[in-house]
């Protein structure tokens, strides 16, 4: 999507993700949710992209697509100019190195039997990365130190931590291997505020030190502006706008960026909830409206808003943009 | 904290709560005070463990006994001492003069029993009306709070409502009896951020029209810039900071506040690393001996390590730190 000399690490290319709905399991499929609809963008080596949208917009279905945990309806993912969409048997599992995902919820995501050596070596073993156990154990040790947790902890299991801990033994094993990208899907959205910072600023280090890029999903306006130098909005499956942090927040150019940004409460001495509300919910995913999917909540709305569907274009150089109040004349 | 007011609806005086575990006595709250006046939204704040919810649960005295206990202090309701109520006078009080919404509305629903006659039952639990009455209120409850089309949403199951309207229903069944107290226990946090503006402009609203006052629990400094009018800030079972506001945001006190505060990523400004309070929240079976929040604090002075802080300050700004008494400065 934007231009450049070198080569994105990793390019998504209308990559679509429809789950077919079936009233049973025998008859024909009688509608497709799209969770993610002809989606493109693309992600260069050391930077974060920010994915912000409601619940149901399509963003966890996106983040495991792209590491193919769930596999895309159509479409291509380029990583590293090789197309891991098409990859089979052990070559995927050698490129799935290069791609790691942190999960929101810390408590569900790791094994409450395994302790947290095998839990970060569990990759180690896999990957058969070390043969000795003493080089496999020295390199546990040297990730746990890496994202500040005490050595003593190795033999603990998951339970006897707190959530900031877990989030950190789930990022110690995705750092293990050294990653080339991580999806963080809601990585501190459990955490309370004091210890969402902690963890923020561990993955900006790490960012720093390993040159990882991340694709970075959250509802926090504010945790996404401190961490992304570019950042997507989506809604129902597609992307709305795309472009640079401060172009997104300085002047957001879809109604309903422009919305989501007025709802988020402000910490500001005076701030208020009187403002404009955005009226009704997400329509259902099943049953998405014709032309603009945004058009039912739309304060703009206008005919051609409910007939025909607005591509991504670039009203200004490098704020991409799907609204038809920015239609180029002519 | 001050004198009784007559418009002080609901008052909290030097309220203690403790588990009794194997472990030994937790005390889940210290000596918190705090009041709320006639149409006020207050709010609480503060981190998971810090004791918001147990405050609101021990309001309603809903905390389960055993092992949960009041070991002193007052809870007084409209000069009513709710702690030496009993189980019959409580539930008079419960629903009727104060009311409760809870944080995840689909686990506090009756997932098969249609929204609308869960409305009807909190009229009928209190009042003798009879049931063409009490749908007619009912029906008029779910108008008022914002859903459309309430004839249909009347003989709807909660399970097949969005968490907007579930929500929506929880107030609803909340305010059918004109409560004179709302008590909001994360009332927006399983929400979406478009969704959570319209229940919070809901809440605002309904406190114009009705006059109830609000006690709103969150832990999102943002909802209580936006919604409240004073606030306390809590932590580890003690308020440590009671203040309007605007002056929250202004000129924060206790350095436990400051530290929070830095801690958000803003929207309007640039910093490399975000702040970092050191340390973590004390365990309850583990409470440092003198200031609570000592260990972690940046300006820990010998005192602040062996004796507690009283509160301090003026009386619409009040602070639980050294910091702000007049033995401050001569201290090492």
């Amino acid at each position: 999507m934007t231009e450049t000399t070198a080569q994105p690490l990793l390019q998504i290319q209308h990559l679509k993700k429809y789950f077919s709905v079936k009233t049973d399991s025998f008859s024909a499929a009688k509608g497709y949710v799209k969770a993610v609809d002809d989606i493109s963008f693309d992600v260069q080596t050391g930077e974060t992209i920010g994915i912000v949208g409601e619940s149901g917009c399509g963003k966890s279905t996106m983040a495991k697509t792209i590491i193919r945990l769930l596999e895309p309806t159509s479409g291509r993912i380029l990583l590293d100019g090789e197309d891991f969409s098409a990859l089979k048997g052990d070559r995927l599992k050698r490129a799935r190195r290069k791609i790691k995902l942190i999960f929101q919820d810390p408590y569900a995501s790791l094994d409450s039997r395994m302790t947290v050596k095998d839990i970060i070596g569990e990759y180690l073993d896999i990957a058969k990365e070390y043969t000795n156990k003493k080089q496999r154990d020295e390199r546990i040790a040297e990730v746990m130190e890496e994202v500040g947790l005490d050595l003593d902890f190795m033999e603990r299991y998951p339970h006897e931590f707190s959530g900031g801990q877990r989030q950190r033994i789930g990022i110690a094993r995705a750092i293990v291997l050294p990653p080339k990208l991580i999806i963080c899907d809601e990585p501190v959205s459990a955490l309370d505020v004091s210890i969402q910072a902690k963890i923020i600023n561990l993955l900006k280090a790490l960012q720093k030190k390993m040159n990882i890029s991340y694709i970075f999903i959250s509802h926090d306006l504010g945790v996404v502006r401190h961490i992304s130098s570019r950042v997507a909005v989506m809604y129902l499956g597609h992307i709305v706008e795309l472009s640079d942090r401060d172009k997104i927040y300085g002047k957001p150019l879809h109604p309903y960026t422009q919305a989501l940004f007025s709802a988020i409460p402000k910490i500001e001495a005076g701030a208020t909830a009187r403002k404009q509300v955005l009226s009704g919910d997400v329509p259902n995913p099943a049953n998405p409206p014709r032309g603009c999917c945004f058009h039912t909540r739309c304060p703009y709305v206008m005919d051609i808003c409910k007939t025909d569907f607005p591509e991504l274009q670039q009203p200004e150089d490098g704020h991409w943009c799907a609204c038809h109040l920015y239609k180029k004349q002519g | 904290m001050t004198d009784i007011q007559t418009e002080n609806l609901l008052e909290l005086k030097d309220l203690c709560m403790s588990f009794y575990t194997d472990e030994g006595k937790l005390p889940a709250l210290s000596n918190v005070t705090l009041h709320i006046k006639k149409g006020q939204i207050l709010g609480v704040v503060g981190e998971s463990g810090c004791g918001k919810s147990m405050t609101a649960l021990s309001i309603m005295r809903l905390i389960p006994s055993p092992p949960g206990k009041i070991d002193s202090g007052q809870i007084l309701f409209n000069g009513t001492d709710l702690t030496q109520l009993s189980k019959k006078g409580m539930q008079k009080i419960r629903g009727k003069e104060i009311a409760m919404i809870f944080q995840e509305p689909m686990s506090s629903l009756n997932p098969v029993v249609p929204a609308g006659k869960q409305i009807m039952e909190a009229i009928t639990a209190h009042e003798h009306t009879g049931r063409k009455e009490a749908e007619a209120r009912a029906l008029e409850m779910i108008g008022k709070v914002g859903i459309p089309m309430p004839d249909k949403i009347f003989h709807s199951c909660p399970h097949q409502l969005s968490g907007g309207m579930r929500q929506r229903i929880m107030i609803a069944m909340a305010l059918v009896c004109k409560p004179s107290l709302l008590i909001c226990d994360e009332p927006t946090t399983a929400l979406d951020v478009t969704i959570q503006a319209q229940i919070l402009k809901l809440i605002l609203d309904l406190r114009d029209e009705l006059g109830t006052s609000v006690l709103l629990i969150t832990h999102d400094m943002g909802v209580i810039s936006e919604v409240a009018e004073m606030v306390v800030v809590m932590y580890a079972g003690q308020v440590v900071e009671y203040t309007s506001a605007k002056d929250l945001f202004t000129r924060p006190m206790h350095p436990y506040t400051t530290g929070l505060m830095e801690s958000i990523p803003k929207l309007n400004e640039d910093v490399e690393e975000l702040h970092v309070i050191p340390g973590s929240v004390p365990m309850l079976n583990a409470l440092p001996e003198g200031c609570l929040f000592a260990p972690r604090c940046p300006f820990t002075k010998d005192m602040c390590r062996k004796w507690k802080p009283a509160i301090y300050g003026t009386e619409n700004h009040q602070v639980r730190c050294f910091k702000y008494s007049t033995e401050w400065e001569k201290q090492s």
